[in-house]
């Protein structure tokens, strides 16, 4: 049996040795690369039709414009404060009109109360 | 060392499949310069040397190629390993349909030596010695010569071999000790040649 060393060294030159296609076998290989080749990609087209405005756009252009937009979240963000805000923080309206222990001698001395008093207080004419 | 004259000469090759797809050119030419010998090669020792027989088969392996480059999975294959196996199935129906004609394979032809041999006379010992080996190669059952020449010749790894011959990896080491010791039992005969040759 052929040494293994000289099969090896065999195969190893076989490795190294290549066939050479034909000029005309490359030719034919090319011919059908350019004949299957897919077309390139052409530029996107102009877009000719307008986009349809956005909700945000419809919304903004509604109430006039960005800058009335804007007033228009600046009050809406103030009204909410107003409206989160704990009643006792409101003292400093209310505590003109009445004292605590106004609202404290009253049967009802809810924070309803105690923020809108009663309205005879502002009825009663001062008999001095 | 980067080509300079070609920017495309050390792009994979998928990507000059990719680059091929996109309508690149010169991507086809590259990828043309780097499979065909390959291929062609390979081809003309599954068919035992049939040079013309090997030509058509890489032409149809390289246009079964182009065909499906649009579609090409990046990252599921290398493209190599996928011509590949083109070639070898298309090898196997040819052999098939051969041997259904009852002719014979063609074992006179065999790839020329490139590499340069320094003087004639040791180019026609080496072209000896080569023409036992393809005659060999083309005596093996055609499992172990696809092993043996994707393994020994082309310089495959055995897992690149096992997914183009669509076997196991075990299966492939099996092939290939097996094709090899074939081989060298068939190379024996040729033995006294050789070393006449050489002396």
């Amino acid at each position: 049996m052929a040494g293994e060393t000289e099969l090896d060294d065999l195969l190893a030159a076989a490795g190294r040795s290549r066939m050479t296609p034909s000029d005309a076998l490359m030719a034919r290989v090319l011919a059908d690369a350019e004949a299957m080749q897919p077309p390139v990609p052409s530029a996107l087209p102009e877009r000719s039709v307008p986009r349809p405005a956005g909700f945000w756009q419809r919304l903004t252009e509604a109430f006039g414009g960005t800058g009335a937009l804007a007033g228009v979240g600046t009050a809406a963000v103030a009204g909410l404060a107003f409206g989160l805000m704990q009643p006792s923080t409101l003292s400093v309206v209310t505590g003109g009109y009445m004292t605590i222990e106004d609202t404290a001698d009253t049967a009802a001395d809810t924070a309803d109360e105690a923020l809108f008093p009663d309205m005879t207080l502002f009825l009663t004419e001062d008999q001095g | 060392m980067t080509d300079a004259r070609d920017p495309l000469s050390e792009a994979p090759d998928e990507a000059l499949l990719v680059l091929y797809a996109r309508g690149d050119r010169q991507a086809a030419r590259a990828l043309t310069l780097r499979l065909t010998p390959r291929l062609l090669g390979y081809a003309s020792r599954l068919l035992g040397g049939d040079r013309a027989e090997a030509e058509d088969v890489t032409q149809e392996a390289m246009m079964r190629l182009w065909r499906v480059a649009p579609d090409w999975r990046q990252g599921e294959a290398k493209v190599s390993t996928w011509a590949y196996r083109v070639v070898t199935n298309l090898c196997t129906d040819r052999l098939r349909m051969r041997r259904r004609r009852g002719g014979t394979e063609a074992i006179d032809d065999h790839p020329e030596l490139v590499d340069g041999a320094p003087g004639v006379e040791t180019r026609m010992i080496a072209a000896d010695r080569m023409a036992a080996l393809e005659a060999a190669l083309a005596a093996l059952p055609e499992r172990q010569r696809q092993a043996v020449v994707l393994r020994h010749i082309e310089g495959l790894g055995n897992p690149e071999i096992a997914a183009i011959l669509e076997i196991g990896v075990e299966a492939v080491e099996s092939l290939t000790a097996r094709g090899k010791r074939a081989l060298a039992a068939l190379l024996e005969g040729k033995r006294a040649e050789l070393v006449d040759g050489e002396g």
